[in-house]
């Protein structure tokens, strides 16, 4: 059974990978993070540094950290998985293919511990598929981390069919120590959040795909009318269009509904390489 | 920008103006951005564009942003900005 949890291992350098990665820093835990892409991983370190200085002006709560001696003391940034193989925990943040996954999830359980526990912070695919490809379904969870997790205070907890009750203990002590509150749900396709904002989501696609109103008008009516903070076209592009093509994707095969069908016009987008706000165009331009 | 071009700031470079007004613009795609507009408050950016515009203004004027410096008011306004970008390259001559 894990007594403690120190080093954590952070697989994918996306975006939401290097929230967490920043948000387990400013928290005390050193980080393996882990990408295949060289480039992910070159982008990766600027821009952690950048934030672990920065971010402390949007929320006060956190320290900076602008020493780079110390991030680099407890921060490995690589390309090789092995380095994981001490890690005390691991959150999975790779592209939404089940392919992709199923090959890291079976690599992982060969490199880590038998009693280190695996959270997906995947989009949509089932915890209780994702634990169905290990030898340790119990110690697998899912853990949804909001956009950019440092500054957000409260996280989906996903319990797969087989997650086990110590499982659930560590990642609630993990999680608490990131000052995080947990809400946790029961384990089906896209849980609560993705699930339903998924909906949102395409559903502003279409609207813009039928000529109804252009995405900054959508996102207006989300951010003024409703009060969201963002609408849901900016949303998608913080996001990438392809995690979010990819997700409904999975949405749709799972429960087989075709409410989840993807809008036409974001498959083009994606087809068309305007991803969102990495590569600097989607529903938006950006500098 | 070299030394000499430094010492010849003043409290509201246009220069500088221009070219933070070129980067919230292009951020946002509004043009003409008040030079004292909060750009936080009203809307325009949410606060996570200040770490962008921070390592922005670091990369385009060679200086420094420094721990103390963090606080949301002094990135605010373009008139601000241009203050705090001004005040940093002048100590740094």
């Amino acid at each position: 059974m894990l007594k403690e949890v120190k080093t954590i291992g952070v697989i994918g350098a996306g975006n939401i990978g290097l929230g967490v990665v920043c948000d387990l820093l400013f928290h005390g835990f050193d980080v393996v993070l882990v990408d295949n892409n060289d480039s992910a991983l070159k982008k990766a370190a600027q821009e952690i540094f950048q934030t672990l200085r920065f971010a402390p002006i949007i929320d006060k709560r956190l320290n900076a950290i602008s020493d780079e001696n110390e991030i680099a003391a407890r921060l490995n940034i690589t390309s090789d998985l092995e380095e994981v193989k001490d890690c005390d925990f691991i959150i999975e943040n790779i592209t939404e293919k089940r392919e992709l996954k199923k090959t890291l999830y079976s690599q992982l359980d060969e490199i880590c511990r038998e009693e280190v526990c695996f959270a997906a912070n995947t989009s949509c695919i089932s915890i209780t598929e994702i634990g169905g490809w290990t030898n340790r379904p119990g110690q697998v969870i899912g853990i949804h981390f909001m956009n950019p997790s440092y500054l957000k205070l409260t996280v989906e907890v996903i319990k797969g069919d087989y997650t086990s009750e110590n499982t659930i203990e560590v990642t609630r002590t993990m999680l608490e120590d990131m000052n995080k509150e947990l809400v946790i749900v029961n384990d089906l396709p896209g849980f609560v959040s993705n699930r339903i904002s998924h909906l949102f989501m395409n559903e502003a696609a279409f609207v813009v795909q039928d000529q109804l109103a252009k995405p900054s008008d959508v996102d207006k009516i989300f951010k003024e009318c409703f009060g969201h903070k963002m609408g849901p076209l900016e949303t998608a592009d913080l996001i990438g269009l392809d995690t979010v093509m990819y997700s409904l994707e999975v949405l749709y095969e799972s429960f087989q509904d075709p409410k989840y069908r993807c809008c036409p016009l974001l498959k083009k987008m994606v087809a068309g390489g305007k991803l969102g706000k990495k590569v600097k165009k989607g529903f938006y331009e950006y500098n | 920008m070299n030394i000499t071009e430094n010492k010849k700031m003043t409290e509201v470079n246009p220069e500088i103006n221009n070219q933070i007004v070129a980067f919230i613009s292009a951020h946002t795609g509004v043009n003409e951005i008040d030079q004292h507009e909060n750009i936080f408050e009203s809307g325009l950016v949410n606060s996570l564009f200040a770490i962008e515009l921070m390592t922005y203004i670091e990369r385009k004027f060679n200086i420094k942003v420094t721990i103390q410096d963090l606080s949301l008011d002094t990135f605010s306004t373009v008139s601000k900005i241009n203050g705090f970008v001004t005040s940093k390259m002048t100590s740094n001559v």
